[in-house]
């Protein structure tokens, strides 16, 4: 697992998204006028161009839609190997995460993971990933 | 406006690539330019446009130092490694309606030097990219998943995993662009030969990337002059002719997530359009220069130029084809993976000297026809059709 500082975006709508899960409830942009879930966030729905859209929780249960084993370390803070994962949402919507503890041995395409919350420090929580139950 | 075959390359030229030097990206890139447009036998006051990288300078900057007066056209492409090659098309456009006249396009950077500072010496300038910027420093980064490497292998799983494509498919690419660096002077690794045995020993960087699947990392420039076909024919070097162009985006171009068809890159949009200009097939070219940051993203442009349906590619890479002396000869020079990194305009260079018959060892016989192609900021496409 990689022990990066959590992530401090500029961008409003990207901060929102992160702090849409700290009370670790996985939540994605849907767009008020049409429901289409989005990710990455964005300012306006693809979909109908409405501006408007509420932070929807989701399941978070998805399947693996690609992933990576990285050996090199890129960064004094980061663990390797580490699984990063794409993980493919039924909402439509794919996110990229990390699966600590798991190896690329125990997935392939497809394989059923769920969402889960680690603590990086005493104020955020990232949504990671782990084989689903 | 079609502008196949109106306008030609008549200058190139490049820095000595190497992993460490004191010169700045801005200082490699004036060399360059300066001996491009002497190599074209010209001079500054002759070019009116200028395509810089979006890193590192600006055409002003470079106008100044060059001692340019006139400059008719500026333009700066932000599609990372692709940027070089949509410069081609930019400057082929706007010499064909008639904007600019001569237009160089420059590339350089401290690929190697500017992530390893000195101590005490800290980099003059920043490189300064903004495109994606916000996806990987609010999205990817959180992660672990900070470099280009990490990113195209989630491309480079699903592909294989999908069409079950073996890792002897990536090798191949290894093998031809190193085999081909042994003939290249300039190349950085002209002395370091690899065998499919070598390849699969090598460690892991990022699954299913080993080190040999993994660009190199210089520091260095090159420089193209573009003018007029018209011009082109009262000028000394015999005139490499741009057939055809174009650019592409994937959907969406700033998640390499999201798409709907990972594979459907912007090569895929480009390469149709810049075959149908120029009236040829892609099976029509003598030779290929390929962008080639890593193995895969050339597997996966020469699928989506048709050389290989959809998960067949290792069949078209196999056998020597893509080697000298094979059917498609692939990155002659090098490549990124072998020559140098420098965003693929060193591929322009090199399929120019292809075309003009000066490449001695490691000539491509009765070169005629050539695609090359770039690739950048998570899978953005161009490419170039070339002729002499």
């Amino acid at each position: 697992m990689n022990n990066l500082p959590p992530p401090k975006p500029v961008d409003p709508i990207n901060a929102e998204f992160w702090q849409s899960c700290q009370d670790s409830v996985l939540r994605f942009q849907r767009c008020t006028e049409c429901d289409t879930f989005r990710h990455l966030p964005r300012y306006m729905c693809y979909k109908c161009g409405s501006f408007d859209y509420e932070w929807a929780p989701v399941s978070g249960k998805g399947t693996i839609y690609s992933w990576t084993a990285t050996h090199q370390v890129f960064h004094p803070s980061f663990d390797v190997p580490s699984l990063s994962i794409i993980v493919d949402f039924p909402e439509g919507i794919r996110m990229v995460s990390v699966m600590p503890g798991v190896k690329a041995e125990q997935i392939e395409l497809g394989t059923e993971v769920q969402v889960t919350f680690k603590p990086l420090n005493d104020e955020f929580v990232l949504p990671v990933f782990e084989l689903a139950q | 406006m079609n502008f196949s075959n109106k306008t030609a390359i008549v200058g190139v030229a490049e820095t000595e690539y190497v992993k460490g030097t004191e010169r700045t990206a801005v200082d490699m890139m004036l060399a360059a330019a300066r001996d491009a447009i002497r190599e074209a036998g010209l001079k500054p006051e002759d070019v009116d446009g200028l395509c810089p990288p979006p890193v590192y300078t600006t055409s002003e900057e470079i106008a100044a130092n060059l001692g340019i007066p006139v400059l008719r056209y500026a333009s700066t492409v932000h599609m990372g490694g692709a940027s070089p090659t949509t410069a081609i098309q930019n400057a082929a456009t706007a010499i064909a309606s008639g904007v600019a006249e001569t237009i160089v396009v420059v590339l350089g950077w401290n690929g190697y030097s500017a992530l390893r500072p000195k101590p005490g010496r800290p980099p003059s300038r920043k490189m300064g990219m903004t495109t994606l910027a916000n996806t990987m420093k609010d999205f990817y980064i959180p992660y672990g998943v900070m470099l280009p490497v990490q990113m195209y292998a989630w491309l480079a799983t699903r592909h294989k995993e999908m069409y079950n494509v073996p890792d002897e498919a990536m090798a191949e690419i290894a093998i031809a662009c190193r085999h081909h660096a042994s003939m290249n002077e300039k190349a950085f690794f002209k002395d370091r030969p690899l065998d499919m045995q070598g390849y699969m020993d090598a460690r892991y960087i990022s699954e299913p990337f080993r080190l040999n699947d993994c660009c190199l990392e210089t520091d260095g420039a090159c420089a193209v002059v573009i003018t007029s076909a018209e011009r082109a024919k009262d000028l000394p070097n015999k005139p490499v002719y741009i057939m055809g162009a174009a650019e592409g985006h994937p959907y969406p171009a700033d998640d390499i997530a999201s798409r709907e068809d990972p594979f459907k890159i912007g090569l895929s949009y480009a390469a149709e359009r810049a075959f149908g200009m120029a009236g040829i097939k892609p099976t029509d070219v003598d030779f290929l220069e390929v962008y080639d940051c890593f193995t895969y993203v050339v597997l996966l442009q020469l699928e989506a130029m048709g050389f290989a349906e959809r998960g067949a590619v290792y069949d078209f890479v196999k056998d020597g084809n893509i080697q000298l002396g094979g059917k498609y000869p692939l990155n002659t020079h090098g490549g990124l993976l072998a020559e140098a990194h420098c965003w693929g305009l060193n591929h322009v260079v090199e399929a120019t000297r292809q075309l003009r018959g000066e490449c001695g060892e490691r000539q491509v016989p009765n070169a005629e026809l050539c695609a090359v192609t770039g690739w950048g900021d998570l899978g953005d496409g161009s490419i170039a059709i070339l002729r002499n």
